[in-house]
C-alpha cells in the first residue's frame, strides 16, 4: 500500500486507489475451499476508459498466498462498470504465474470517495480461484458521480432548439418532492457540439464539451469558431450565440473632421475617432476637414475591429509678391478650396518674412500678410473664431524664397 | 496493450550533453548501456551538444494553446486547431503573420509545463518531450523562423532548441532563437541564462545577452542586448480607441518592435511590427474584438540585429460598444 501511495504522489496523472477485503472459493478434490484475504489496487487514468495499474493481495486462509502484478481496467463509456485483466505472479509455497480477469463497479459516494465491488476469476499456476471483493475507493481528482444504468436518462436540449438567448443555466436545484426513482444527476449540455472548454488552474487545459462533467464546480470559458465566447459553471448548460457577420470600423481622423459612410454623415468624438458596426465587406469612408478630403477604403471582417487612419491635413501656403501684403487673385482658389474643405477645424495663420532688409519692417509685413489672409477668409464666410493669427516666425536657412514671402494657414491638430 | 503502456511509462528521454557532462554523470550505473544505445564505444565520452537517449523518461505530448492566423501539422499541411494534441515528432509550421503558442511536456492532470511561441513563417519539429513535473525535458528542431520560450515561473524544465547551426539550451525558458537568412542562428537570453552550443563549444549567456552560431563554428562572444523603450501611450488601462503608439526611445536602437497580445504573458500574440521609431501610427490595423483585453509592449533592436528584452506591458481595454 505504501508503495502504491508513493507512486501516486510521485506521478501527476489522476489516480484511483482502492483497498478492501475479499472472499475466495478454490475448487479442490470435488469440493470448494472457502477463504478470505485483503487486496489493494492502484490505477492511473490514461484516458476516459483506460486505467492501467497494479494490484496486490494477501490471503491468509485457506493457504497463505501473496499475489501481485499489473492490471488494465476498461470502463464502459459513461458508466461506473468496468472489466479488467490481471497478470503477475503469486507465491504459495512456491512462485507461480497469475492470470485472470473480472468485472466490477465503482459507486461514488462523493466526488472522490466511493465503494468498489468486483468479481474475478483467476488462475494461480494451474489452480483456479474465484474472488468476490468489496472495498473503499479514493480518487485523486474529483470525479463525476456516474449514473446507475437503471437511472432515467437526463433530458438534454435538442440541437435544433437552442435557447433564445445565451444564458447560463443555474445549477439544478434539489427537487423537494419525493420521487419514485432516484433523481438524475446533473449533466452539462454545451452547444455547439464542437465547442472547446478552457478549464482554469490547476487543470489548465482545453477539453471537449463531452468531457465537461469531469470537472464539476469549475467555471470554464467556452469558445467555438463563429460564436461569441461565454463562460459557464459546470455542470451547466450553455448555448453559444452565433457571432453576427459584422465587424467594427474605427475611423481614426481628427476632432474637426466630418465623415461620410455610405449615406450616413458622422462626426468623430473628441479624440477624432468614429466607431461604427458595419456588415462585412469592403467599405469606403469619406473624410473631410482641415482643407483636405480623402476616401479611405477598409475591409471589414467578421468579429474583427478594423482601424483605418486618415492622413492629417497639411498647411496651405498663400504666396505674396515681393514687399506686398495683398492677396493675389491666383491665391483665391486655394483659399476657397481650404474653406470648402475646412469642416470644423481651427486654423493658425502665420505670416513669413525673409532675412533680407529691415527686421522690424519685415515683421510688420509678415503680420499684414497674415491679417490679409484672415480678412479674406472671414469675408468669404469663414467663422472668425476658427481663425487665429500668430506672431511671425523668423526665417530659417532652409526657408525657400517663396515660403519667406507667404502666409501659412495651418490646421490645428489638437487631441485631448 | 500492456507493452504499449510500458513503452509510454518507460520511454527514452533526450538529453543534451553540456560542458562537464559525462555519460557516467548523466546515466549513472546505466552508463555502459547508454553508450551502447547511443553508438558510443566503451569509455567514449560524447561531445558537447550531443543529444543522448537516456532511459527513464516519460513521453509527454504538446498541445496548441493559442493560434492567431494559420498553423499546420506535418508535411501534409493539416490545419491546426485550438487544443490539438501534438505527439512527439510532430512538425508544426505557422503561416505568414501568424502566431502559435504550444504547450510542451503536458499531462492529463495539468501541472507544470513549458510554452513556446512560434512567430510567422516558422517551422519546428517537436522531436522529443519527456518527463513530467520537474523532470521535463524537450528537444525542438527549429527548421526556419523564430520562436520564443516563455520563462518558467516554477519547477524549471529544460528546453533545447536545435538548428542546423547549433543548439540553445535553457533550464528555465525565457529565451528566443531565430534562424537567420545569412546562415546563422541567433539566440537572445531575455530573462534567464542559457547556453549556446556550436562545434562542440558551449557559450553561456546571462539574461540580457545574445550570441550567434554558424554551422561548424563555435558561438560568438556574448553581446549585451539593447534595452527596451518605455511605453507612454496608449497608457496603461486606457480605452483603446486611437492606435497611436508612443514610447520613450533608447540609445543604440536601430528600430523597435511593437507587440500586441490578448494576454499579459504574450502567449496569445495578435500583432507584431518592426518600426523605425516612436511614434508608430499604423494606417491600418485589424484586431479581434472578442478578446477580453489587449496588451502592448515594445522592444528595440540594434544595428547587429539583436532584439532586446521587451518593456513592461500596458493593458488596454476595448471601448464600450465595440462588440455587437
Amino acid at each position: 500500500m505504501i508503495f502504491f501511495l508513493s507512486l501516486a504522489l510521485a506521478e501527476p496523472l489522476p489516480w484511483a486507489f482502492s483497498a478492501g477485503v475479499h472472499a475466495t472459493a478454490v475448487p479442490a478434490e470435488g469440493s470448494i475451499l472457502p477463504g478470505f484475504g485483503f487486496q489493494g489496487t492502484m490505477n492511473w487514468r490514461a484516458s476516459k476508459v483506460l486505467w492501467p495499474g497494479f494490484q496486490a493481495m494477501i490471503d491468509p486462509f485457506p493457504r497463505t498466498t501473496f499475489a501481485g502484478g499489473p492490471t488494465v481496467r476498461l470502463y464502459l463509456p459513461r458508466s461506473p462498470v468496468w472489466v479488467e485483466l490481471l497478470g503477475g505472479v503469486a507465491w504459495e509455497h512456491n512462485i507461480k504465474a497469475q492470470l485472470g480477469g473480472g468485472f466490477g463497479a465503482d459507486l461514488l459516494l462523493t466526488q472522490r470517495v466511493g465503494i468498489r465491488v468486483q468479481a474475478d476469476w483467476m488462475l494461480l499456476g494451474n489452480q483456479p480461484l474465484a474472488l468476490v471483493s468489496v472495498g473503499a475507493l479514493l480518487h485523486s481528482a474529483p470525479m463525476r458521480p456516474v449514473e446507475a444504468p437503471s437511472f432515467p436518462v437526463p433530458t438534454v436540449l435538442p440541437a435544433s432548439e437552442p435557447p433564445a438567448t445565451p444564458a447560463v443555466a443555474p445549477p439544478a436545484a434539489p427537487d423537494p418532492a419525493p420521487s419514485p426513482t432516484p433523481p438524475a444527476l446533473p449533466t452539462s449540455e454545451i452547444l455547439p457540439a464542437g465547442a472547446r472548454l478552457w478549464v482554469p488552474h490547476p487543470v489548465c487545459r482545453w477539453i471537449d464539451a463531452s468531457e465537461a462533467d469531469l470537472y464539476p464546480g469549475a467555471t470554464v470559458r467556452v469558445e467555438a469558431p463563429g460564436y461569441l465566447p461565454a463562460s459557464v459553471t459546470l455542470p451547466g448548460s450553455l448555448s453559444l450565440s452565433p457571432a453576427p457577420a459584422q465587424g467594427t470600423l474605427m475611423v481614426v481622423a481628427w476632432p474637426g473632421d466630418r465623415l461620410k459612410v455610405g449615406a450616413v454623415d458622422l462626426r468623430p468624438s473628441a479624440d477624432g475617432v468614429a466607431m461604427l458596426s458595419v456588415p462585412v465587406g469592403t467599405i469606403e469612408v469619406e473624410v473631410t476637414g482641415g482643407g483636405r478630403s480623402e476616401i479611405l477604403e477598409a475591409a471589414v471582417v467578421n468579429g474583427q475591429a478594423t482601424w483605418v487612419r486618415s492622413h492629417p491635413p497639411v498647411p496651405v501656403y498663400v504666396l505674396f509678391e515681393l514687399g506686398s501684403a495683398e492677396v493675389g487673385g491666383r491665391q483665391f482658389g486655394r483659399l476657397e478650396n481650404l474653406q470648402a474643405l475646412a469642416a470644423d477645424w481651427h486654423f493658425d495663420i502665420v505670416g513669413s518674412y525673409s532675412s533680407d532688409g529691415n527686421l522690424e519692417q519685415n515683421m510688420i509685413l509678415a503680420r499684414a500678410r497674415a491679417q490679409a489672409v484672415y480678412d479674406l477668409l472671414v469675408r468669404q464666410g469663414f467663422p472668425a473664431d476658427h481663425l487665429h493669427i500668430l506672431d511671425p516666425l523668423p526665417p530659417t536657412p532652409n526657408t525657400s524664397p517663396d515660403a519667406a514671402r507667404s502666409a501659412r494657414v495651418i490646421p490645428r491638430r489638437e487631441l485631448p | 496493450m500492456i507493452l504499449g503502456l510500458l513503452s509510454i511509462l518507460w520511454a527514452d528521454q533526450l538529453r543534451v550533453v553540456r560542458a562537464g557532462d559525462t555519460v557516467e554523470s548523466l546515466a549513472g550505473p546505466s552508463a555502459d548501456q547508454v553508450r551502447q544505445n547511443n553508438g558510443l564505444a566503451p569509455g567514449e565520452q560524447p561531445g558537447v551538444g550531443t543529444v543522448l537517449r537516456l532511459p527513464g523518461g516519460t513521453d509527454s505530448a504538446g498541445l496548441v494553446l493559442s493560434l492567431t492566423g494559420t498553423g499546420t501539422l506535418g508535411a501534409g499541411g493539416t490545419a491546426l486547431v485550438l487544443g490539438q494534441q501534438l505527439p512527439p515528432g510532430s512538425l508544426v509550421c505557422t503561416g505568414a503573420d501568424s502566431f502559435l503558442t504550444l504547450r510542451l511536456a503536458t499531462s492529463d492532470s495539468g501541472g507544470t509545463h513549458d510554452e513556446v511561441t512560434l512567430l510567422g513563417g516558422t517551422c519546428v519539429s517537436l522531436t522529443g518531450s519527456t518527463g513530467l513535473g520537474q523532470q521535463r525535458s524537450t528537444l525542438l528542431d527549429l527548421q526556419r523562423g523564430y520562436l520564443s520560450v516563455r520563462p518558467t515561473l516554477r519547477d524549471p524544465g529544460r528546453v533545447a532548441v536545435r538548428t542546423a547551426d547549433g543548439l540553445t539550451v535553457g533550464d528555465e525558458g525565457g529565451f528566443r532563437v531565430a534562424v537567420e537568412d545569412a546562415g546563422y542562428t541567433r539566440t537572445e537570453a531575455l530573462y534567464r541564462p542559457v547556453a549556446v552550443i556550436g562545434a562542440g563549444v558551449e557559450q553561456p549567456l546571462q539574461a540580457g545577452e545574445g550570441a550567434r552560431v554558424k554551422k561548424g563554428q563555435a558561438p560568438t562572444r556574448p553581446v549585451v542586448l539593447p534595452t527596451p523603450g518605455s511605453p507612454e501611450a496608449p497608457a496603461d488601462e486606457a480605452a483603446f480607441r486611437r492606435p497611436d503608439f508612443y514610447w520613450r526611445p533608447v540609445e543604440r536602437a536601430l528600430g523597435y518592435r511593437v507587440e500586441l497580445a490578448s494576454d499579459a504573458e504574450f502567449q496569445s500574440m495578435l500583432l507584431m511590427r518592426d518600426v523605425p521609431g516612436s511614434p508608430w501610427l499604423p494606417p491600418y490595423l485589424m484586431l479581434p474584438y472578442q478578446v477580453e483585453r489587449l496588451y502592448w509592449r515594445v522592444s528595440s533592436y540594434d544595428r547587429n540585429g539583436y532584439y532586446g528584452v521587451p518593456s513592461e506591458a500596458h493593458r488596454l481595454n476595448f471601448p464600450e460598444g465595440m462588440r455587437p
